[in-house]
């Protein structure tokens, strides 16, 4: 069974090389560019892995983050967070709401694909 | 401090001003001058000494006054009295 | 007649009146100041007290019996008011500057704080006030008598002592102000001071007019001798008793503390200058027309001292004989209040107390000495009223009211010049002075003072008759044979003159001390230095705790604190003492001063410091060295308030900066958030095209042109950078040329077709007429342009999208409003839009970096215009650029 992976983020170009990537690395991959909408399809549908920028319209990261980690079903959802930001402070917050891994804009694509294949795995677990 | 010697003038006729008055009060109320007041005569019915002697008075009086205001009216916004430069 | 309850009722009214007034006023002015109460209206009220019952009985009685020689008494205060800037200015200035508590305090001040100098000043006082004290008893009693009948006064009189006694305890005494003043009985003598020419007029009017016919009846046949007296009216006793009462003015002690001690503000000296010789006018334009019509009126030998009063009786007008009768009450009580506080404070600041502190072992606290001062002053009084009580006893009663307030005006005549070489000429010493007052104020006794009492004190009527031992030269009032004088001329002439060569001489042979020299240069010279610093203690020697004793005693437990702490923090002190300093040995000598005078605090501080002086030549070189150190400390102030104004201005600066370092922070971290995003693309992308060979051609040249569509991105959002820092740094001066406003529209509006057509937006002009010329720089201007048009295509999610450009003219303002059919900006961003990388409505999913309307603002504010979000009447937001209309 294929991990399906979803990518939150507002960027349309960083989509295409994730969505390009994880696609290779043979995941099923959705996409939300809105951050209600993020929170509706994992509420709704929990992925395997969320790969949730900060900054996203209307609701940012770290506020999506606090509500999944409200609700039971995605109290343990595998969070990998992205920000453009990468000041220590940003890390701290992201850790603090409960995100499990946090990588920096701009990344090395091994650097994200493992560590998506990480969580993934430990979902699986 | 901007107009201190104004100030410093003003002072100065103030004073002379002030003396002359006095001068004029001590020469008119003292002997010999003030013997005017002896002439036999009446002023409207009234003893021209007892005239002569109270309109010296009111006439030093007024002059007093007219001194007194200019002085008042520079002083009040200028906040504390001369602290500076009064003539002595 | 009136009734002896009526009387009484009405007089404990008035007194009861008297004390809610100093009572309320006392209270409000702790609290705060009433402003009314501090005026030179007042002021010059006070100073009123001059005018006592001698002036509103006795001055009836001499023009009587002398004719016009009563308003010699009203000419001398006249002349020295109207010269006040000569004398009495300066007097109030060197009283203020000094602190100065009385006359002895003032004449011991000015002679090296001389103990001795001021008991000598404080003996004469005492004793030259008692027969004018005892005058307003007795005409008191007197005004009593004539209305309720009897004929012993003694007892009367008691009465009436004790009561004043009471009064004058209770509120001169009642707490002890450092500069002496007495709000609360200024307040009262104020009234009464009102009260008693309003009397005075009243009886005056009533007897021209109503009694007489008007003033042609009151002078009609009356002869010139009437008038003028008897004898050469315009002779030596003319000017002797104009010099008297010039001199009274300055130096009874009463007087001296209304003018000069309670004096609040310098400047209502000159409204006194005039209002007070107008009072005085006042009070006696009608004694003339009195004291004939009582002559012509009342039976012969009624007494003219007291027509004031039994005009109105024999008229039978109770009511205006009542009135009569508290104006006389008003003058005496209000003269005997303060004749009364100015003594006590006298005597219990420089006999009682110094006797006191040397009894009291120096180094022990005694809690404080604030008691034993007040009650020394309250027994002082008592003893006062007592003496004058006792003066009218032995004297009998008897004389004519003007005859005793001569003698007083005589002996207090003896400081004049003590005084007036002390302020005016600096080589008068202390020997001279005190030569001149024992010299002046035997001679007063012996020519003038003894010889009232007729032969029952001291003096028999044989030695006044004959000279002691029948040496007829020496006879009291015809000294050396000097016998054509009149009494009064005689004695002033002997005692007096005496007083001032003697004064002058032994001045002259003696060589004053250090300190003498210096105050000597501080008084002569007040109006060049404001604050009197003479301190000579050395500063060493004096502890600091022995200091704090002393002021503890003096002052009470925590005013003494509270100064000390002051001074502590002065220093720099967060807790304990304060060095001994000079200035700290100074300012307390100085505020001691305020309570018990200059001469024996100086002595106390002085004992406590070790009683070591500086040399003399120190000295001078302080005193001459005063000018210099203060010119240099007012230029230190000024130094100091304007580093301290540099310093506002520094804080100011670094807090704009601290703000603006923030913002740059905050810049410089979206800066990098906006370069990172197109980075990760064209990293993530590059990686792709590096790592993986089995791409598609199709996707491989997407790729490519991703990365190049980021790298034009960033390459464009560094541009944007520099160009905001460098307009809103100001850096790039923008070139302003006039320009047409419809013209810059239309320019834009051709270059922004293509993707206006494309994004299907419909665009329609609303143009004013003719050329709106404005000073603007085109090429920027297009840009602004551009960019706000191309925010409303790209925004613009209306099914019809469509933008209205629009041009207008209001008052001398140009405005190009750019307004849009898909909503506007939401009202809550409309000021945050124009932050860096903000952007307008995110879900519109557009890439533009947040800078374009922040450059934008930039630029237009560079041209002086402006760019702002506005609101339309159907509340959809636009945005407008308004100029200045440049001129044509």
């Amino acid at each position: 069974m294929t991990a399906r992976v979803l990518l939150a983020e507002d960027e349309e170009n960083i989509l295409t090389s994730l969505t390009f990537l994880l696609e290779r690395a043979g995941y099923d991959v959705s996409v939300e560019t809105e951050g209600p909408k993020v929170l509706r399809s994992a509420l709704d549908t929990p992925p395997d892995v969320l790969v949730l920028d900060v900054m996203l319209p209307d609701m940012d990261g770290y506020e999506i983050l606090r509500r999944l980690r409200a609700s039971p079903t995605t109290r343990s959802l595998p969070v990998l967070m992205l920000t453009a930001k990468g000041q220590r402070e940003d890390r701290e917050t992201a850790l603090r709401c409960g995100a499990d891994l946090f990588i920096t804009k701009p990344f090395a694509n091994s650097e994200i694909i493992s560590a998506i294949g990480q969580l993934a795995e430990k979902r699986v677990q | 401090m901007v107009d201190n010697a104004d100030l410093q003038l003003a002072r100065r006729k103030i004073r002379d001003r002030s003396v002359a008055l006095l001068l004029v009060g001590v020469v008119l109320l003292m002997p010999p001058m003030v013997r005017i007041a002896q002439i036999d005569t009446t002023v409207f019915g009234l003893p021209f000494a007892l005239v002569y002697l109270f309109s010296v008075w009111g006439l030093l009086v007024v002059g007093g006054a007219m001194l007194a205001r200019p002085l008042r009216d520079g002083e009040k916004p200028a906040g504390p009295p001369d602290r500076d430069n009064a003539p002595n | 007649m009136l009734s002896v309850n009526i009387l009484l009722f009405v007089c404990l009214g008035y007194v009861a009146l008297l004390f809610v007034v100093a009572f309320i006023v006392d209270r409000r002015t702790r609290r705060k100041p009433i402003r009314w109460l501090h005026s030179s209206v007042i002021y010059t009220l006070s100073i009123s007290i001059y005018c006592t019952s001698w002036t509103f009985y006795g001055a009836v009685g001499s023009a009587a019996r002398n004719g016009l020689e009563f308003i010699t008494i009203y000419l001398g205060p006249t002349l020295v008011f109207i010269g006040w800037w000569w004398l009495l200015r300066k007097l109030v200035r060197i009283g203020r500057a000094h602190r100065i508590t009385s006359i002895a305090d003032l004449i011991s001040s000015r002679y090296g704080k001389s103990p001795s100098l001021a008991v000598l000043v404080t003996v004469i006082a005492v004793i030259a006030i008692t027969p004018y004290i005892a005058l307003q008893l007795q005409s008191v009693t007197n005004s009593y008598q004539v209305i309720v009948g009897g004929d012993d006064g003694t007892e009367t009189a008691f009465w009436i002592a004790a009561g004043m006694a009471l009064f004058t305890i209770l509120f001169g005494t009642r707490n002890l102000d450092a500069n002496e003043r007495h709000h609360g009985v200024v307040a009262a003598i104020a009234l009464e001071a009102i009260v008693k020419l309003l009397a005075l007029i009243a009886v005056g009017v009533f007897a021209t007019f109503i009694v007489a016919d008007g003033l042609h009846d009151v002078f009609e046949g009356v002869s010139a001798e009437t008038i003028q007296g008897a004898g050469d009216i315009f002779g030596p006793r003319w000017v002797t008793l104009t010099f008297l009462s010039a001199t009274a003015i300055i130096c009874l002690p009463r007087q001296f503390q209304v003018t000069v001690v309670e004096n609040i503000e310098e400047r209502h000296v000159a409204t006194a200058s005039w209002l007070f010789p107008l009072y005085m006018l006042g009070m006696t334009i009608f004694i003339v027309p009195i004291a004939l019509v009582g002559q012509s009126v009342m039976p012969a030998g009624s007494n003219p001292d007291l027509y004031v009063l039994t005009l109105p009786l024999a008229e039978n007008r109770n009511e205006l004989a009542m009135l009569a009768f508290l104006g006389g009450f008003s003058s005496a009580t209000s003269m005997v209040i303060v004749a009364a506080i100015a003594a006590s404070t006298m005597v219990s600041n420089h006999i009682v107390m110094p006797v006191a502190l040397r009894l009291l072992p120096s180094r022990a606290v005694s809690g404080d000495v604030r008691n034993l001062l007040l009650t020394s002053r309250r027994f002082s009084i008592a003893a006062i009223l007592g003496l004058g009580f006792l003066y009218f006893y032995l004297s009998g009663g008897s004389d004519a009211l003007a005859a005793i307030g001569l003698i007083a005006f005589v002996g207090v005549a003896q400081f004049l010049p003590s005084l007036i070489g002390g302020i005016f000429w600096r080589s008068a010493t202390r020997t001279g002075a005190i030569a001149g007052l024992v010299i002046g104020f035997a001679l007063w006794a012996y020519t003038l003072f003894l010889p009232s009492f007729d032969g029952h004190f001291i003096l028999s009527a044989n030695v006044i008759d004959h000279g002691p031992f029948g040496i007829s030269l020496l006879r009291p009032e015809a000294l050396f044979g000097l016998d054509h004088f009149d009494p009064l001329v005689h004695a002033v002439v002997w005692s007096v003159g005496m007083n001032a060569l003697c004064f002058v001489v032994f001045s002259s042979l003696s060589t004053p001390d250090g300190l003498e020299r210096l105050q000597a240069a501080l008084f002569v010279d007040v109006y060049k230095s404001t604050t009197g610093s003479a301190s000579n203690i050395s500063a060493e020697v004096a502890d600091s705790e022995d200091l704090f004793v002393l002021a503890q005693r003096i002052l009470g437990g925590n005013p003494a604190k509270k100064l000390f702490d002051e001074m502590a923090a002065s220093q720099g002190m967060e807790s304990g003492l304060p060095h001994p300093t000079d200035a700290v040995v100074a300012r307390l000598e100085r505020e001691l001063a305020g309570s018990i005078g200059a001469a024996s605090a100086h002595a106390m501080v002085t004992r406590i410091a070790g009683g070591q002086t500086v040399s003399i030549t120190e000295l001078i070189d302080i005193a001459d060295e005063t000018q210099q150190v203060l010119e240099t400390s007012r230029q230190l102030e000024e130094k100091s308030a304007e580093l301290e104004r540099t310093a506002q201005q520094l804080r100011v600066v670094n807090d704009r900066l601290r703000t603006l370092d923030a913002q740059k922070d905050e810049f410089l971290s979206q800066v990098s958030h906006e370069l990172r995003t197109p980075m990760t693309s064209i990293r993530s992308f590059s990686e792709i095209l590096m790592k993986d060979e089995q791409i598609e051609d199709k996707d491989r040249s997407r790729f490519v042109s991703i990365i190049h569509d980021e790298s034009l991105r960033l390459t464009r959002l560094l541009d944007e950078i520099l160009d905001i820092n460098r307009l809103e740094a100001g850096v790039s001066k923008l070139d302003l040329i006039q320009i047409d406003a419809n013209d810059a529209v239309h320019k834009a509006l051709d270059t922004i077709a293509g993707m206006t057509r494309s994004a299907g937006v419909k665009i329609r002009t609303d143009l004013e007429n003719g050329p709106l010329w404005i000073q603007a720089n085109d090429d920027r201007l297009r840009q602004v342009l551009i960019n706000v048009l191309s925010n409303a295509v790209k925004y613009n999610l209306a099914p019809l999208p469509e933008i209205l450009v629009r041009t207008s003219r209001i008052d001398t303002f140009i405005q190009i409003d750019i307004i849009d059919n898909g909503g506007g900006v939401p009202p809550e961003l409309s000021t945050s839009i124009f932050d860096k990388f903000a952007r307008g409505n995110r879900t519109g999913r557009n890439h533009g970096a947040g800078l374009g309307l922040p450059i934008s603002l930039a630029i237009m504010r560079a041209m002086k215009g402006n760019l702002t979000i506005e609101v339309t009447p159907e509340k959809t937001t636009f945005f407008r650029l308004s100029f200045e209309s440049a001129t044509t």
